[in-house]
């Protein structure tokens, strides 16, 4: 019987304290916890919005065309996604907060291929109740499942120093993610002298929810467009089937009416001192980049 | 199978149901079958090593006890077949090593072609098992004839692979008594693990993951991170080794078998003489009642005494692992033990308070734990030699959350010693009041707590 008793005291303190920390986390601005919360809080004015992964969070920067353009825009860039989630991110976006005048959607070489799991499963934890983003990251790891229904699960599995700056965070006025954007000052890491070359695969599924994006994305705005921001050529990594890809990119941008920006070959991508690897700038890239995308978006 | 790891719960859930369900005079059975399989799970073809190693005390202790005229050569071939098991497979390649560095052969013409594993826990079990001969040579015990009850003795799971090496007149009179599962023991052994598990998951590998970096980066980093890196350590190994203690000692008291304390509160000692009766006190009280005490212990002239005290700690540093920096780290201890025999430091005035005393107590003990954890002596001087690069001394760049966060830890874990040293927190029983804070540290443990299936440090010993 006491036995029974203590378990069942466990259970109610565990349960207690799984919604007490999900409370803490739905009401904290760290990094990207913050922004989710920012979307769903449902204030954000925003005329111009980024959607994509870490190359449009960390290559658009939000603030600089606040101060130098005076338009309001937001980044919804997400670190490690594809288009399937960059599709459920702009609508729980759209379902909280005032459509925009314009979308532009950052793309990549290997948006197409397959990803197994989620990067950094933390930042969704206080998110699982949003039935499509949910389902969509079971497919990539059924562990959300225990995530979502069982007790201290996720938060057991945070980093603690991630877990510790959602608590710290509670108390901030906004993101530490400036509107979403996500500054990186770092200097160019030489990862690797030794030759490669990859081939990025083309999954059907992807094309089609790069469509299903864009289609969203013109009934929701008046704008969309499409990016590819510039990435930087080590001369060593040679993916093969770059052509093939960005033409993708060029043919699904006619089909669907929407204008397509290659960057692929702009003078940026060929000065490593605004990039910390091949496919991502650092804060001075993104600012120098915004600035020739907000000229290029303004013709 | 760790501790920390859902495959140990799935066991311990059903070791607890097959005994719940067993007649409380066969449970000990059950255990035997359980600590085989836990063992044999870890490596299979090394249950056959532990097995021999039982056989071999299990037949010599008879022996002993039988043969009054040959007592003293089956003690010794049966203390010797355990060492050089012991032997071959701990120390085959730093004997090597050291041989050709003193002869100038290369290591290679010397070394066949063999793979030696070291088998886990066997320090212990061997440590055990000797115990268990010498009491039966002195009359301590009767030798147990039991063959099971003997290999429940050598192999029970919870303190097979990581101690406290238990002696035979505490265990094995336990093991004999019917087991009953009473609440009582279910909540203070709980209550043990939880203590153990809290100073392990949370406190240890929390450690464990900046330490890590001091030590892969040495001499990239500035004299005040090597610092809090190596008084991290300190913690770290304490909470690490007393941590599994603790689950040890947990388990076993659910079972109702009472193995002893290994640590009581060791960085509170006013002196490395007084830290050695609070760590790792079933390694201490072992080389002192079965080394030490033998070599004349206490009763001698000075310099045996002195060169006794020498003795023992080389050994403790040896037994710890296979490397040049334990021997140095033994050694450290034993002169340190030695010079506050012969110094009269604790009469100096300024030495008078308790704070200083432990304070410089852990200061020595820190400094010694530099060759514990380093991987060569060059790299422990290095470290040493770095800390007193005064001029690289800087302030750490703005507020550290990683160091904030494991400093707290470390805090906590002193303040949980000092409760413990003290007694409990409420004079008053409260069995509501109880059951809510155990599920509290529970939820806390579960929270804190690093699941990156990190080993106990003491695996390897």
């Amino acid at each position: 019987m006491r036995i029974l008793q203590s378990i069942i005291t466990f259970c109610i303190v565990a349960v207690f304290s799984h919604f007490l920390l999900l409370g803490i986390t739905r009401k904290s601005n760290y990094k990207e916890v913050g922004v989710w919360n920012e979307i769903v809080k449902g204030n954000i004015d925003a005329d111009l919005i980024f959607v994509g992964s870490s190359r449009t969070s960390q290559h658009f920067d939000t603030p600089q065309i606040k101060n130098n353009q005076g338009i309001n825009s937001y980044n919804l860039g997400l670190d490690g996604t594809l288009f399937d989630i960059h599709l459920e991110r702009l609508k729980i976006y759209l379902r909280y907060n005032k459509k925009p005048q314009h979308i532009v959607i950052g793309v990549d070489l290997e948006s197409f291929e397959k990803k197994t799991g989620i990067w950094n499963e933390s930042s969704f934890i206080h998110m699982l109740n949003q039935e499509g983003l949910y389902n969509i990251l079971n497919d990539y790891d059924n562990n959300f499942f225990y995530r979502k229904y069982v007790p201290l699960y996720g938060f057991a599995e945070m980093n603690k120093l991630y877990l510790g700056g959602i608590i710290r965070s509670i108390n901030s006025k906004k993101s530490s993610y400036n509107r979403g954007f996500i500054p990186v000052d770092r200097d160019w890491e030489n990862m690797t002298n030794q030759k490669m070359e990859l081939m990025f695969q083309i999954d059907p599924y992807y094309v089609e929810k790069l469509k299903e994006l864009i289609q969203l994305s013109k009934s929701s705005s008046k704008k969309v467009t499409l990016v590819y921001s510039p990435a930087f050529d080590t001369k060593t990594i040679k993916i093969k089937n770059t052509d093939y890809i960005l033409s993708l990119y060029r043919k699904i941008s006619e089909e669907l009416n929407i204008q397509f920006l290659d960057y692929s070959h702009h003078y940026l991508s060929y000065d490593n001192s605004i990039f910390y690897n091949s496919q991502h700038m650092n804060s001075k890239g993104a600012s120098l980049f915004t600035e020739v995308l907000m000229d290029s978006l303004s013709k | 199978m760790l501790f920390n790891s859902f495959e140990f719960l799935l066991f311990l859930g059903i070791v607890l149901t097959i005994s719940l369900l067993t007649h409380p005079k066969n449970r000990w059975v059950i255990l035997l079958i359980a600590s085989a399989y836990f063992y044999f799970y870890a490596k299979p073809q090394y249950i056959i090593l532990l097995y021999t190693n039982i056989t071999v005390g299990y037949f010599f202790a008879i022996l002993i006890n039988s043969y009054m005229k040959w007592r003293k050569l089956y003690l010794y071939i049966g203390i010797t077949t355990n060492l050089l098991l012991l032997l071959y497979y701990k120390y085959f390649y730093f004997l090597i090593e050291n041989l050709s560095a003193l002869s100038g052969y290369n290591n290679e013409d010397l070394i066949l072609d063999i793979n030696i594993i070291l088998p886990v826990g066997i320090s212990f079990y061997t440590f055990q098992s000797i115990s268990y001969l010498i009491d039966v040579y002195t009359h301590k015990l009767k030798p147990e004839r039991h063959y099971g009850i003997y290999a429940l003795y050598i192999s029970f799971f919870p303190q097979l692979v990581a101690g406290p090496i238990e002696r035979s007149t505490n265990i094995i009179p336990q093991l004999k008594k019917a087991i009953h599962f009473t609440y009582e023991n279910l909540k203070i052994g709980y209550e043990k693990i939880l203590l153990g598990f809290f100073k392990k998951l949370v406190v240890a590998d929390s450690l464990s993951v900046y330490i890590d970096r001091i030590y892969s980066d040495h001499m990239n980093l500035d004299p005040l991170s090597l610092i809090i890196g190596i008084v991290f350590f300190s913690f770290q190994i304490y909470c690490d080794f007393s941590g599994y203690s603790d689950i040890a000692i947990g388990l076993a008291r659910i079972f109702n078998i009472k193995l002893m304390e290994n640590f009581q509160q060791p960085y509170f000692a006013k002196s490395v003489t007084s830290f050695w009766r609070r760590w790792h006190i079933s390694l201490s009280t072992w080389f002192k009642d079965y080394v030490f005490v033998p070599l004349g212990g206490s009763r001698v002239s000075n310099f045996r005494i002195y060169r006794n005290i020498l003795i023992v700690f080389t050994l403790s540093g040896i037994w710890h692992g296979a490397n040049n920096t334990f021997v140095i780290w033994g050694f450290i201890h034993g002169m340190i033990l030695i010079i506050e025999k012969i110094s009269n430091f604790h009469n100096l005035n300024f030495y008078r308070f308790n704070w200083v005393k432990r304070l410089s107590t852990f200061l020595i003990v820190t400094i010694a734990w530099v060759f514990f954890r380093s991987d060569s002596t060059e790299q422990a001087t290095q470290i040493l030699s770095r800390i007193l690069e005064f001029q690289n001394y800087k302030l750490l760049g703005g507020l550290n959350f990683e160091i904030i966060y494991l400093s707290s830890l470390v805090l906590i874990l002193l303040t949980v010693d000092l409760i413990v040293q003290k007694g409990s927190l409420f004079r008053k029983q409260n069995q509501t009041r109880d059951m809510i804070l155990n599920s509290i540290i529970t939820c806390l443990i579960i929270l804190l707590g690093v699941y990156q299936k990190n080993t106990f440090i003491y695996f390897q010993f």
